[in-house]
C-alpha cells in the first residue's frame, strides 16, 4: 500500500510492527523482506513518488574541509532515495576489509565477511547481478577484479514501486519526514513526522530502523538525542563520527601494448587492487585502479613523451603501434578512506531547514594514509603492469610532486558514497550500532545502510547496503 | 603511426625548447625506426624517469 500523506495513513488502522525511516535501497529492501515473513511495516518517505526541488532542498547543507559536492546534490530525497542517479556499479566488501589492520586505526568490523555472505545472492537478485569472477593475481601483488554494472540500473522506486504498492504487509507513507524519535528508558516509543504543508502527526512501533541514507541518519539521530526526553543514543560519543567517502581522482595515463590482454569487455574498461599481502607490506588501504583504453589518436603524444625518456623503448612502440597493438588508457584510482573521528556529521548551529531541524555540516578531509596509498597503491599497480607486460604508467605530476589534490569537473574528488557516522563496533564508545544492526544501549532501534559501514573498503556500497538491509531483514523477522 | 609521432612533434607549441629539441629527436628515430632491442624486458628494475614508471632495461 502506498499512503500520499500521514493523514490518509492515519485513517487506514495499519499497525506497523516495524517503522522503517527512509524508502531508499535499504528501507526497501528491508521492508520487502519482511513483508515476505509478513511481519506488517511502515516505511516513511520524507519526499514524494518523484523527485522535486522542494523536496531536495530539506537536504541542502555544508560542508567543511576538502572540496567536496553540494549536499543537496550528493543524493537525492524521493521514493527509491539516491538510487534514482546510481551510477550501477556494484562490488562486495573483501574479505580482509572486515579485518583490523594494525596501521589503520579504528578498523575492524565486528562481523566478518561470512556474516553477509549468505545475503549476498538475494542482494544480487535485487540488483539483477550476475555472479562475481574471482581475483585473478596479475602478480603477487595485484589482482584483476571484477566490478559489475546493475543493467539497467536499479531505481528502486520504479523497479519496486508496484511491489510496494501491491504488498498488504507494507505500508509506505510518502510526505512523512520523520524528524526526530522520542525515546523512553532503553527503547524508542514513537518518531515526530513533518508533512511540510501536509499535516504533521507521531507515529509508534514495537520497532524502529533508520534508514535515511548515509547523512541523514546521524542527522536524525544527533537531533533526536536533542529532542527527546530520554537519549536515543546513549552513549553519542561515536555519533556522526568517522564519517567516510571513496577519494577518486584521475591520477595518470598508460600506454597499453596490447588491449586485447586488458578486457574483454566491449568499453576495454579493467580494474585492479592490490593482495592483501601487499597492503599489509606497504601499510596501506585498499583501493581500485581503473584502467579506460581511448583512442589512440589522442594518446600520440604519450608515445612521443615516452621516448623523450626511453629513446629506444619508444622505437619498439612505434612500430608495435604499427601493427594497431597499442592503445593508451586514462587511469583513476579510487581509495578506501581511514575512519578518523574528526571526519563527521554535526548539526547547524544557525541553518534549519523547513521543518526548523538544523540542517546538516559535513566536515570532511583526507588525510595522510590517503595520500600515501594513492601514490604507493599506483607504484604496486604499474610496476605490477610492467612486469605483467600490459603495458607502462605515466603519473600526473600532482601525483608524484605532493601537490594538492585537483579540483574541477574533470575530476571525480569522490565516489558520492557516504558511510560512517553510525558505525558498527562491539565497543559503544567507537561505534553507534552492534553486529546486528542495533544502536549500543537501546532495545529496539535499528540502523540500516552504508552509515553503519566499520570501514569502507573501496567496493561502491550500493550491493553492501542491500546485503547488510536483508540481514538486518531476517534477524527481525527471527526477533518477531 | 610514425607519421602521427612526427606530427606530435611538429605542433609543440605549447612545450619548452628543450621539450620542441627532445620530441623532434623522437619523431626522428621513430621516422626511421626499424625494431632492435627485444623489448619489452622479462624483468628488471623499476625506475621512475619524467613521471613513467619504468623497467630498466626499458631505458637500455
Amino acid at each position: 500500500m502506498i499512503f500520499g500523506d500521514t493523514d490518509a495513513f492515519g485513517q487506514s488502522g495499519f499497525e506497523p510492527q516495524v517503522v522503517i525511516i527512509g524508502a531508499g535501497p535499504a528501507g526497501i529492501t528491508l521492508a520487502l523482506r519482511l513483508a515476505e515473513a509478513r511481519i506488517p511495516c511502515a516505511l516513511l518517505e520524507a519526499g514524494g513518488r518523484d523527485y522535486s526541488g522542494r523536496s531536495q532542498d530539506f537536504y541542502a547543507g555544508k560542508t567543511i574541509g576538502d572540496p567536496y559536492f553540494e549536499l543537496d546534490v550528493a543524493r537525492l530525497r524521493y521514493l527509491g532515495g539516491t538510487s534514482g542517479h546510481w551510477s550501477g556499479w556494484c562490488r562486495p566488501l573483501d574479505a580482509h576489509d572486515f579485518l583490523a589492520r594494525d596501521w589503520i586505526a579504528h578498523s575492524g568490523w565486528p562481523i566478518g565477511a561470512d556474516a553477509l555472505a549468505p545475503h549476498l545472492p538475494a542482494a544480487r537478485a535485487i540488483l539483477g547481478l550476475r555472479g562475481f569472477a574471482p581475483d585473478e593475481p596479475i602478480t603477487d601483488a595485484v589482482n584483476r577484479i571484477d566490478l559489475i554494472r546493475s543493467d539497467p540500473v536499479v531505481r528502486f522506486g520504479d523497479r519496486f514501486g508496484d511491489a510496494l504498492e501491491r504488498s498488504p504487509h507494507i505500508a509506505v507513507v510518502l510526505n512523512a519526514y520523520a524528524t526526530d524519535l522520542v525515546a523512553r528508558g532503553r527503547r524508542v516509543v514513537a518518531a515526530n513526522l513533518h508533512g511540510d504543508g501536509r499535516a504533521s502527526a507521531r507515529i509508534a512501533a514495537p520497532r524502529f530502523v533508520v534508514a535515511a541514507g548515509g547523512i541523514e541518519n546521524a542527522r536524525l539521530l544527533l537531533w533526536s538525542n536533542i529532542r527527546s526526553p530520554d537519549p536515543v543514543v546513549p552513549e553519542p560519543r561515536a555519533l556522526g563520527r568517522y564519517w567516510m567517502e571513496h577519494p577518486e581522482f584521475f591520477v595518470g595515463e598508460a600506454i597499453i601494448f596490447d588491449r586485447r590482454r586488458l578486457s574483454s569487455e566491449p568499453d576495454g574498461w579493467s580494474f585492479f587492487a592490490p593482495s592483501p599481502e601487499a597492503m599489509a607490506a606497504g601499510r596501506i588501504m585498499n583501493h581500485h585502479v581503473h584502467v579506460r583504453p581511448r583512442s589512440y589518436r589522442g594518446g600520440k603524444r604519450l608515445v612521443a613523451d615516452i621516448a623523450c625518456v626511453a629513446p629506444a623503448f619508444g622505437r619498439w612502440l612505434a612500430n608495435r603501434a604499427d601493427r594497431d597493438l597499442i592503445c593508451t588508457a586514462r587511469i583513476s584510482v579510487a581509495l578506501e578512506q581511514a575512519p578518523v573521528a574528526d571526519n563527521r556529521v554535526a548539526l547547524s548551529g544557525d541553518a534549519v531547514d523547513p521543518a526548523g531541524v538544523p540542517r546538516a555540516v559535513l566536515h570532511w578531509r583526507k588525510g595522510d594514509l590517503e595520500r600515501r596509498t594513492l601514490v604507493d597503491g599506483l607504484k604496486l599497480f604499474g610496476t605490477a603492469m610492467a612486469r605483467a607486460e600490459f603495458g607502462r604508467l605515466k603519473f600526473d605530476d600532482w601525483v608524484l610532486e605532493g601537490g594538492a589534490y585537483p579540483t574541477g569537473t574533470r575530476q571525480p574528488i569522490a565516489g558520492h558514497h557516504h558511510m560512517g557516522g553510525t558505525r558498527m563496533s562491539a565497543d559503544p564508545r567507537r561505534g553507534v550500532v552492534d553486529a546486528d544492526g542495533r544502536v549500543h544501549g537501546m532495545g529496539n532501534l535499528y540502523v540500516a545502510g552504508s552509515s553503519v559501514f566499520t570501514t569502507s573498503g573501496y567496493a561502491n556500497p550500493t550491493l553492501s547496503i542491500v546485503a547488510l538491509a536483508d540481514r538486518l531483514g531476517a534477524h527481525l523477522a527471527g526477533e518477531i | 603511426m610514425n607519421a602521427a609521432i612526427a606530427e606530435a612533434a611538429s605542433k609543440p607549441r605549447h612545450l619548452s625548447a628543450t621539450r620542441r629539441g627532445l620530441l623532434a629527436g623522437v619523431a626522428a628515430i621513430a621516422l626511421g625506426a626499424a625494431v632492435g632491442a627485444p623489448f619489452p624486458g622479462a624483468s628488471g628494475r623499476m625506475v621512475l624517469r619524467g613521471g613513467w614508471l619504468l623497467k630498466d632495461i626499458d631505458l637500455a
